[in-house]
């Protein structure tokens, strides 16, 4: 930080003071006492003003919600981009991980998300919602539609690929830490028919189309599209969402 | 169209195809009550989403990321046509996400592949098919061009059309949103208007409108870009009064 342009003078004007220090003379002494406390007082605020810019410029994009982060990422704030990275990865790349279970792939599609959000920030509004939800529908999509690319190297069409994804769910359900977001869900799923939480399962976590679940559970494709509808309605209700 | 708004619950979770995927999201345009519970299951969706355990990505993961963006260019944020309707809190969020698609990006390397104009993603992703490609990269070319323009205007019979023109390219795309549907012999042409009223056939628009189409020929110096209806299979000079005309001078 550079020195106030009177930082200077001030201190010439001290050590003049000191120099020609006639000890009789009250009046100088009381004047050079008064300038020493003033530099003194300038050096603190300097201190003071210099640490406050450093902490407020390191944290005050920390401080910002993530539709603020989003908005300034929109115009190209890279610094705001890290900060909407650190808020959000952890929840984007469970959600990732969760449907595609492999992590090398994982990984790959986080980026891609991420790399989504950069280009298309602009796009985002409040009026359509909290940027988390913007990002969480982006993030599904995105994975679905990676889950759909390789689907015909991953041969996903066996009954027992899907009876285990609906078994290894359930098995996580119940072992693992619930964190609140979960806890909630988990209350709303369980108000939902033993059917509806399966076919909302697998679509949602297990990235299924309704035609892959129809097939496979050997019901009719209409009957899976109730179900998903009318599981997701009670969800809804049951989550208390309103557009 | 019972069967249509049964979709919504799939829908939201991404469990239709691409392609039903956007028939229901053309469905949306047509249906207040869809919109809204779409709405809605895509924010149920979405707690689902955070309901699952948060796993941090690798440290080098964010590198790569920050690498990344700092060479990848952002897309405009989109021109929205304003509707003259009033809606609700909840119908006007509705509206704004479903008149505009999110882009798909084709992967992180080949991110220039995705673009928005007027409203519209062109998506390039690895299902796309074939035959769109060339046309999606001359697009792509077309919107980052250092004189790309791009105008919106209503349709006298209806809906509203974007173009989209270079003149350092001598190209040209139309989209047309919400036009009326013409009978089954009839379809919408494109032509290439030169300053002395001279049309050139540019091509005919898929029947399914809610495409870019590039048009045929190249764009010269003073040309319009006008769009009539005229039978299915084509004219050599445009038979009826253009529905569309847009000056790229």
């Amino acid at each position: 930080m550079r020195e106030p342009w009177n930082y200077g003078s001030l201190t010439c004007l001290i050590e003049r003071f000191s120099k020609q220090g006639r000890p009789s003379n009250t009046s100088h002494s009381v004047l050079r006492t008064n300038l020493l406390r003033v530099r003194f007082r300038i050096t603190c605020m300097m201190k003071l003003f210099e640490t406050t810019a450093k902490a407020g410029k390191e944290t005050s994009l920390e401080s910002l919600d993530t539709n603020s982060l989003l908005e300034k990422i929109a115009e190209g704030n890279k610094a705001a981009f890290s900060a909407f990275y650190s808020k959000t990865s952890g929840k984007v790349h469970g959600l990732v991980m969760k449907i595609l279970r492999d992590p090398a792939q994982s990984e790959e599609v986080t980026q891609e998300i991420f790399l989504e959000v950069w280009q298309i920030a602009a796009q985002y509004t409040p009026s359509k919602g909290s940027a988390v939800s913007w990002l969480m529908t982006i993030a599904h999509r995105r994975t679905v539609d990676r889950v759909r690319a390789s689907e015909a190297s991953r041969q996903r069409d066996t009954k027992i690929g899907i009876r285990d994804y609906v078994s290894a769910y359930d098995n996580v359900v119940d072992t693992v830490d619930m964190h609140m977001e979960h806890e909630k869900v988990q209350k709303a799923m369980n108000r939902l028919t033993e059917l509806q939480k399966q076919t909302v399962v697998l679509a949602y976590y297990g990235g299924y189309s309704y035609k892959e679940i129809a097939e496979n559970l050997s019901v009719p494709v209409g009957t899976v599209k109730t179900r998903l509808r009318d599981g997701m309605i009670r969800l809804r209700d049951e989550l208390g969402v309103v557009a | 169209m019972k069967d249509m708004m049964n979709l919504t619950g799939a829908y939201a979770v991404n469990s239709l195809s691409k392609s039903e995927a956007e028939e229901f999201e053309l469905y949306l345009k047509t249906s207040e009550a869809a919109r809204n519970e779409t709405t809605e299951l895509l924010d149920t969706a979405v707690a689902l989403g955070l309901a699952t355990v948060p796993v941090e990505p690798s440290a080098g993961l964010k590198t790569s990321i920050m690498a990344q963006i700092a060479t990848l260019e952002q897309l405009p944020a989109l021109t929205v046509v304003e509707e003259p309707t009033k809606f609700t809190p909840a119908e006007m969020k509705a509206q704004s996400r479903w008149f505009h698609k999110p882009v798909i990006m084709a992967t992180s390397m080949a991110a220039a592949a995705a673009l928005i104009v007027g409203g519209v993603a062109v998506n390039s992703t690895l299902t796309d098919l074939q035959s769109h490609q060339v046309q999606e990269s001359t697009l792509v070319a077309l919107t980052q061009a250092k004189d790309s323009h791009k105008t919106s205007t209503a349709l006298t019979t209806g809906g509203s059309a974007t173009v989209v023109w270079s003149h350092d390219l001598d190209t040209a795309a139309v989209m047309v949103q919400d036009t009326p549907a013409l009978p089954d012999d009839k379809a919408y042409a494109l032509w290439l208007i030169d300053e002395e009223g001279q049309a050139t056939a540019a091509g005919m628009l898929p029947k399914d409108s809610s495409t870019w189409s590039v048009l045929d020929g190249k764009l010269k110096a003073g040309d319009s870009v006008g769009v009539t209806v005229e039978p299915a299979t084509g004219s050599t000079q445009p038979t009826t009064e253009p529905i569309l005309a847009v000056s790229t001078a």
